[in-house]
């Protein structure tokens, strides 16, 4: 018998690799800088859920992250910024839980059902902060006065800051 | 505590804000510095840096699994021989380094004896003696083992302890010689 | 059981404080609203329980008396009994340590809803012995993933492996040693028995069938044949299970499983012959069959050499307390007994050991599977090493059969028995 193969699951690298190529494409509608940065970031976190390396997946999903910020910044509508960062964080996500569930159970486990739900819940998340964030943006319609702002993003990052790390 | 202060300035700091934004004109009366706005954006990357400062330090934590695919391995005979020969290999603190040494030393000179003490038919004293000077063996590295007053020549000491140790090297030399004195004992390596 | 934080969400803070920094220094507000994402997130990844495993198990095996290295299907069903869904349940199998897998996989992940009911079904390779299934190793947890509970579910399950005797009988040459009854063992002194030994001088009261007419038809003298003496012996097979046997070859089996192999061959034909065999394993762990014979007897022998408690196939954890064994053994020997010694030699004790047994009155035969082979320095040490304690042996006046388990035991008697007449 051999020795179990505890790399990432398939199921793990699939979705992964899905959702990075779906955040990086949002990049693309930014500059030439923030695609640099997302194409960078797919590509670590590609390698990070070949190889198996936690470092290289976090890294990735980080840059891929950033590449989606960027680009929002010359972004007129929030909805491919927003599509983008959800997807990068579903890609980490589901990264990082095939290479657990590899580690744990070895590959030639059956996970795929469990690893799709784990995914689908991380994307609803993600999916009501969105939806969330584009119906401020809705409300505001152009009209967004700078103490609003500056109070909201005070409120984000108190908020964040409450929340424990 | 101070997360729950925290928590309810963020509330609200964002019920605020969403007021501003729902009812336009409240707000053109007050006054914010840009300094303040790039105090605060300043503050968060710092703030992010420092979350990702902190995930850096703390390791993933979850079970390790065993592996009950394979029926539980036994060793192979002489198994412990060959991770003494490869510890001396390896960089290690010295007394770990002698102890190791020390049981494969005993080792090897017990075999030693046995083996040399039939195949010149001797007693065991001589065999012992035989050993210690060095006598018993063409091989330099192999009569270097047993015997203190004989020395490897430099060239080969320095070339040994860049491949590894010369401990190693001669304790498999030794092991060789003997298993060619032995018959029939087929050396295949 | 063990509760753990995963931590695999640390820093996801850092996203919601990269897009507002960013955002307001750039003045991008569309930026900005991405930190929503990151709220959102490290929001989700707040609660720090996992759920309790609320999980029933039952196993069904295909097979419970499995032969030798017939495939035993296992199905494991595992059932959400609780009134929570376990979003994440990670399961590992306690497969018995002896055995392994040869299809499918004892792991699984699932979600369950409470009711859910998942199957896990795999292969395993049966082999000598009592084999019992451990715990299931159960890792659940929550929603995000935040923690990790570990617990160990139990859902009984056992094989027992008895393999059959060996069916080819070749006699095994015992020594002189021997009782009073008639058997099968030959002895030197001429006398009423059954296989021919020689001719003398017809002498008056010879019987009548005795007298070898062939010769008179031929000399027309008379003559009377002799047979060796064939008496009954008792014999103890003694197997070395203590851990300095427990070596494998280069297929994983173990000196141990070569050594009972054996026993298995060579009991049979001496009782096939009509002798007293008895067992005993000396070891950690005691086991002693009284030599006897009969069909029973038999079935007693089979089983306990398949499943004795001191013949498992892996070492047990007990401790071996050699003067304790060596004095059971002296104590349990009957007095005429001879003693078979399945034995690797792999280490002095042994041979001192077999000196005592001789010392203390009865004969020994050393049957030695040899594992060893020449691919590493080490096991050149082993190699010589054994080499020189069989030679031991000899010299103490005991017969050595040297075998390689990879020929049958048949043919490495004969090479022994023509080095013991010469």
């Amino acid at each position: 018998m051999s020795v179990v193969d505890r790399s990432p699951t398939t199921p793990g690298r699939v979705i992964a690799l899905l959702a990075a190529t779906i955040a990086f494409l949002t990049t693309l509608a930014g500059t030439a800088g923030s695609v640099g940065i997302g194409l960078v970031g797919a590509g670590l976190l590609a390698l990070g859920v070949f190889a198996g390396s936690r470092p290289a997946i976090d890294l990735g999903a980080l840059a891929l992250f950033a590449g989606v910020v960027f680009a929002a910044a010359w972004s007129t509508s929030p909805v491919l910024p927003l599509v983008g960062a959800v997807a990068a964080v579903v890609a980490w996500d589901a990264a990082e839980n095939g290479l657990s569930l590899g580690q744990q159970l070895g590959r030639d486990a059956a996970t795929g059902r469990a690893e799709a739900v784990h995914a689908a819940v991380t994307l609803g998340v993600g999916l009501v902060a969105a939806i969330g964030a584009y119906a401020v943006y809705r409300l505001s319609a152009g009209n967004q006065p700078l103490p609003a702002l500056v109070l909201l993003l005070f409120a984000a990052v108190v908020l964040t800051a409450a929340l424990r790390d | 505590m101070i997360r729950r202060l925290l928590f309810g300035a963020g509330v609200a700091a964002a019920v605020l804000g969403l007021v501003l934004i729902a009812v336009p004109g409240i707000a053109s009366g007050v006054a914010i510095t840009e300094l303040l706005v790039y105090g605060l954006g300043a503050l968060a990357l710092l703030l992010a840096a420092g979350a990702l400062f902190r995930r850096r330090n703390t390791a993933i934590v979850q079970a390790e699994t065993a592996t009950p695919e394979r029926p539980t391995p036994l060793p192979r005979p002489g198994s412990d021989v060959d991770t003494r020969l490869r510890n001396l290999y390896r960089l290690q603190s010295r007394s770990r380094l002698a102890s190791e040494r020390k049981s494969l030393d005993d080792r090897l000179e017990e075999l030693a004896i046995r083996v040399v003490a039939r195949r010149e038919d001797c007693p065991r004293e001589t065999a012992r003696q035989l050993l210690e000077r060095g006598e018993w063996t063409e091989d330099r590295y192999a009569a270097a083992y047993f015997a203190d007053d004989i020395d490897v020549p430099f060239r080969d000491r320095v070339r040994a302890s860049l491949g590894g140790s010369v401990t190693g090297q001669s304790a498999r030399h030794v092991i060789e010689e003997l298993a060619d004195a032995a018959p029939g004992v087929e050396g295949d390596r | 059981m063990t509760e753990r934080l995963t931590n695999r969400w640390n820093g996801i803070t850092a996203l919601a404080f990269v897009a507002a920094g960013i955002g307001i220094l750039l003045g991008q507000p569309v930026t900005l609203l991405l930190s929503a994402v990151g709220v959102g997130y490290a929001a989700f990844a707040q609660p720090r329980t996992a759920p309790e495993a609320t999980v029933a198990l039952d196993r069904r095996l295909s097979e419970t008396d499995p032969d030798p290295d017939d495939d035993v299907t296992v199905t494991l069903t595992v059932t959400n009994v609780g009134d929570q869904t376990l979003p994440d349940v990670r399961l590992v199998d306690g497969v018995p340590d002896a055995l392994g897998v040869v299809d499918g996989s004892p792991r699984r992940a699932v979600t369950l809803r409470p009711g859910d009911t998942t199957t896990l079904t795999y292969d395993v390779e049966a082999s000598r012995g009592v084999h019992e299934w451990g715990e299931t190793t159960v890792l659940t947890r929550n929603w995000s993933g935040t923690a990790e509970r570990e617990s160990g579910v139990t859902a009984p399950g056992n094989i027992r492996c008895i393999p059959s005797l060996a069916q080819d009988h070749e006699d095994f040459p015992l020594r002189k040693q021997t009782v009073e009854h008639a058997g099968r063992v030959t002895t030197d002194t001429g006398g009423a028995g059954i296989e021919f030994h020689a001719t003398r001088e017809y002498q008056h009261g010879d019987p009548m069938h005795r007298i070898d007419w062939k010769r008179t038809a031929k000399t027309g003298e008379f003559t009377t044949i002799q047979f060796r003496e064939e008496r009954a012996a008792t014999v103890a097979l003694v197997v070395d299970t203590r851990r300095d046997a427990y070596v494998s070859d280069t297929d994983g089996v173990s000196a141990v499983e070569h050594s009972i192999r054996g026993a298995r061959t060579v009991g049979p034909a001496l009782m096939g012959a009509g002798n007293s065999v008895g067992v005993a394993a000396f070891g950690p762990i005691w086991t002693w069959l009284t030599p006897s014979l009969g069909r029973d007897h038999r079935a007693r022998l089979r089983e306990t050499l398949a499943t004795g408690e001191g013949f498992g196939p892996l070492p047990s954890g007990d401790r071996y307390l050699p003067r304790q064994t060596i004095r059971r053994l002296r104590n349990h020997l009957p007095g005429d007994a001879q003693v078979i010694f399945f034995s690797p030699v792999a280490d002095d004790y042994l041979v001192t050991t077999l000196r005592r047994i001789e010392a203390y009155g009865h004969d020994v035969t050393l049957v030695s599977p040899d594992v060893t082979d020449t691919d590493t320095h080490g096991g050149l040490v082993a190699t010589m090493e054994r080499s020189e304690r069989l030679r031991a042996v000899r010299r103490a006046g005991i017969r050595v059969v040297d075998w390689d388990p990879d020929t049958p035991l048949r043919l490495a008697l004969q090479d022994a028995v023509r080095g013991w007449t010469r």
